[in-house]
């Protein structure tokens, strides 16, 4: 029997805190461009555009009603800024654009402004809010019970995530509608391993989650860590 | 009845299978039937018998005969030979019961589990010429003077030995023939030959008969010779290994990829354990009985 | 009545046969892909048992011949598919489209396991058949047929020459089919099972994955495509994947066809061979003809005028 350790993506095993403003693997931000026109896009890992396009929305229908930009790996063909370039995506009128982090620990934002305003209005920062019609999902790997807040509302409920007791679906989202006043549609949700939750904004919202009690399995593997130890020799005497 | 009821293996040959061998083998391969001198290589129509070889043999200039020295011609002074050659011809073998021909009153009848044979033999012997011995005499008589000579004045011993020289062979114009009929009694048997562990199948000469040829004593002279030619020169060639007769099982394995860490052997049923006869001699075929015997 | 007779008997037949047994061994190894998993196998036999019997049909009978496995090593080797979470789509009300999640995967490269344990002592087969005895001239001068089936299977190549052929034709072969019993399956489900194991660290991360991934025995089903029981599975794979019967089948056929003779002889028989620049003499073989009862097999040839 030969065997090869598979190369685990560690974070995904890591987060217990999950933020609409950092954007990290397992959290997607969807973003909708409702109107047609022309939109800079600014991706930032911490303080650094690390990717900067033009949006071009058009009304054509053959053009894509979705794009999903993996951040992981935007910056990655050469080292340092690629503010200089300036790459473009077409998108249907009323498309989303779905910003997420394959691998990696590392922290994105978003921004988004309308050219050919008078002043560029803009229309998406994720670094402080979401917009309303919006939406932001998080996967959720590690079981337990998460605290969901949206601090522009002051909203809280809780998911939580279950161990599997057999087969099951993944590929199954739980939406959770956070209304015009910016509370959430439910007060609880309960979702599997592996599962995403997804909360539609109907008002701007920033959205924070934190593993406040996690499963049993997760303690138990803690307090099972072996230890090695070794004591200084008792010199008193 | 099976063929094999007391025996692994049975093989026979059928007296007509084997003249027709025979035949064969007299027409592709006539210089194990005619021997004489190298003049007749050249010179084949003026043999005693017409050789009648395949046409391959004459395409690829086979020799039709065994060349032998010529008969020496004793006391001359130089050393001189005569053509000759003998043929033998219409070769014919009859198993037990005899039926193929009759044998001649002094063989009898074929005896059970015994075979005939019949051929015609002829041998021819050159005449020189009058005209030729004239013509050579002279040559001879000065070599004899001369030899003469050496003797008288003492001086033979002191020289060195002469080589040896080529005879001279009288010119042919035409053979002197005497041709005979010949049978011969005969049986076969199974024995080993030194320096080859396996089992082979041998001919063994019992009478000899050759027709009319008088007077009696120039007959057993002749017989004795042809039964000397035969045991010694002729039947020793005929000796037929075991594994020759019968699928070589090894090699057949080994041609299938098999390697075999065994030792298989044929061997002879014995008698009278397991055959009355073997090899044997009767219904006008020649039976053989084997075993198979495999050894780790 | 024939010039040549030549008969052996039944017993020199089982006699032969068993020597065939004791000395042929036979090996092949080989593997397929079958896109997300590798297997091969590497086997060994060898022959025991049977009994071989001629019959007053003109057939040759072997039954119940055992295939003993000196080895019958199976390889496994699966290339772990990426494991992800998430993804799935959000109804959105009309004329909207629906949203699509993107999926995380928890492993990053493919990882590959590989297994491969020996099932000799979980299987035995069988092997029986009946071929006819026939004797068949070859004629060098017309041309093979088109298509020629025989050549993938002719162990020597065709004589430029005349020859007679003895061939044992194939009337039936039964092979049976690999059949593991359920202890193998249980084998290999086991030996699967650690090695994927293996590849996962340890800690909740394993409780995570497997959860994840339904569990090892589901997950290796899910892998291989395994509908029912694993061993059901494995004999498939033997069976019809592997075409190992086939194997067998033309080993069989390899000693015994149509296309191989068991035995050939030169037409015309060279007697005696060529020497000191003499030719041949060659004898033509005429009617050979070739029978079997339920005491011997007999051959016959006439000798050409």
């Amino acid at each position: 029997m030969t065997t090869q350790k598979a190369s685990l993506n560690r974070p995904v095993f890591k987060l217990q805190e999950f933020d609409s403003s950092n954007l990290t693997v397992l959290t997607t931000l969807i973003h909708r461009f409702a109107e047609a026109g022309s939109y800079d896009l600014f991706v930032r890992r911490g303080e650094r555009v690390v990717h900067r396009a033009t949006v071009n929305v058009v009304r054509e229908t053959c053009a894509p009603h979705q794009i999903d930009v993996d951040m992981a790996v935007l910056g990655s063909a050469e080292k340092g800024c690629e503010c200089g370039k300036r790459e473009g995506y077409t998108l249907r009128e009323g498309g989303v654009m779905c910003f997420f982090v394959s691998r990696g620990s590392a922290r994105f934002r978003v921004s988004v402004q309308q050219i050919g305003a008078k002043e560029k209005r803009t229309l998406l920062d994720s670094a402080s809010s979401i917009p309303a019609g919006d939406l932001f999902a998080v996967t959720l790997v590690l079981p337990g019970v998460y605290r969901v807040v949206n601090t522009e509302s002051k909203a809280e409920m809780t998911v939580e995530v279950e161990m599997p007791s057999g087969p099951y679906r993944m590929d199954q989202p739980t939406v959770v509608e956070i209304g015009r006043t910016g509370k959430f549609g439910s007060r609880r949700a309960s979702i599997m391993l592996g599962q995403s939750v997804v909360f539609r904004c109907g008002a701007q919202a920033r959205i924070r989650l934190e593993l406040v009690k996690p499963h049993d399995i997760l303690q138990k593997r803690e307090q099972e860590k072996r230890r090695f130890t070794i004591r200084k020799p008792d010199t008193s005497d | 009845m099976a063929l094999t009821d007391r025996c692994d293996i049975f093989g026979s040959v059928h007296e007509k299978g084997i003249n027709r061998i025979v035949r064969h083998l007299m027409r592709q391969r006539p210089s194990l039937f005619n021997y004489g001198t190298a003049f007749f290589l050249r010179n084949p129509n003026l043999l005693c018998e017409r050789i009648q070889a395949a046409p391959e043999v004459l395409q690829a200039h086979d020799p039709l005969l065994s060349v032998q020295d010529p008969v020496p011609i004793l006391g001359a002074a130089i050393p001189l030979g005569l053509n000759w050659c003998l043929q033998f011809t219409d070769l014919q073998i009859d198993f037990h019961p005899g039926n193929v021909f009759h044998l001649p009153n002094e063989l009898g009848n074929l005896p059970a589990q015994r075979l005939a044979l019949r051929m015609r033999g002829c041998f021819g012997l050159d005449c020189p010429s009058e005209e030729f011995i004239r013509e050579i005499l002279p040559q001879v008589e000065a070599e004899e003077v001369a030899q003469r000579g050496k003797e008288v004045f003492g001086t033979k011993e002191r020289q060195p030995a002469a080589p040896e020289r080529e005879p001279i062979v009288l010119p042919t114009r035409k053979l002197q023939c005497l041709c005979v009929e010949l049978f011969a009694v005969l049986h076969f048997e199974w024995g080993t030959i030194p320096g080859n562990p396996q089992q082979w199948l041998k001919l063994r000469l019992d009478g000899l008969e050759i027709v009319d040829l008088g007077p009696a004593p120039l007959e057993e002279m002749a017989e004795c010779y042809i039964r000397a030619v035969l045991k010694l020169g002729i039947l020793p060639r005929l000796s037929v290994p075991i594994e020759a007769m019968v699928l070589n099982i090894t090699e057949l394995m080994r041609k299938q990829g098999l390697a075999i860490g065994e030792t298989i052997t044929l061997q002879p049923t014995p008698v009278p354990a397991g055959v009355p006869n073997n090899p044997a001699v009767e219904d006008d075929r020649l039976k053989a009985f084997i075993n198979l015997v495999v050894e780790v | 009545m024939a010039h040549f007779t030549l008969a052996v008997s039944e017993g020199t037949f089982r006699r032969s046969f068993d020597l065939l047994k004791r000395n042929l061994r036979f090996s092949k190894s080989d593997q397929a892909s079958f896109g997300i998993f590798v297997a091969g196998y590497d086997v060994r036999a060898h022959l025991e048992g049977g009994t071989l019997d001629l019959r007053a049909d003109n057939t040759i009978s072997v039954r119940e011949l055992d295939i003993r496995w000196d080895r019958l090593r199976f390889t496994l080797g699966i290339n772990i598919p990426e494991i992800c979470v998430g993804g799935g789509c959000i109804n959105m009300p009309w004329p909207i489209p629906d949203i699509c999640l993107p999926r995380v995967c928890v492993f990053s490269g493919n990882p590959d396991i590989s297994i491969s344990p020996d099932l000799a002592a979980f299987v035995a087969q069988e092997v029986s058949f009946t071929g006819r005895v026939v004797a068949r001239y070859f004629d060098a001068s017309v041309p093979p047929p088109l298509p020629d089936l025989c050549a993938p299977i002719r162990i020597e190549p065709l004589p430029d020459h005349n020859q007679w052929h003895i061939h044992i034709d194939p009337q039936t072969i039964d092979v049976d089919l690999f059949d593991f019993p359920d202890i193998v399956g249980n084998l290999i489900e086991n030996t699967l099972s650690n090695a994927v194991r293996a590849i996962i660290p340890g800690g909740f991360v394993r409780d995570i994955i497997l959860a994840i991934i339904g569990g090892i025995a589901d997950f290796i089903r899910f892998l291989l495509d395994i509908p029912d029981e694993i061993d059901e599975w494995l004999s498939d794979l033997f069976n019809v994947s592997f075409g190992l019967l086939d194997f067998i089948g033309t080993l069989v056929l390899d000693f015994f066809s149509t296309c191989n003779p068991i035995y050939r002889i030169d037409d015309p028989f060279e007697l005696l061979p060529a020497s000191n620049g003499l030719i041949p003499v060659r004898i033509p073989l005429r009617n050979l003809s070739v029978r079997v009862n339920d005491a011997e097999m007999v051959a016959e040839v006439d000798i050409g005028g």
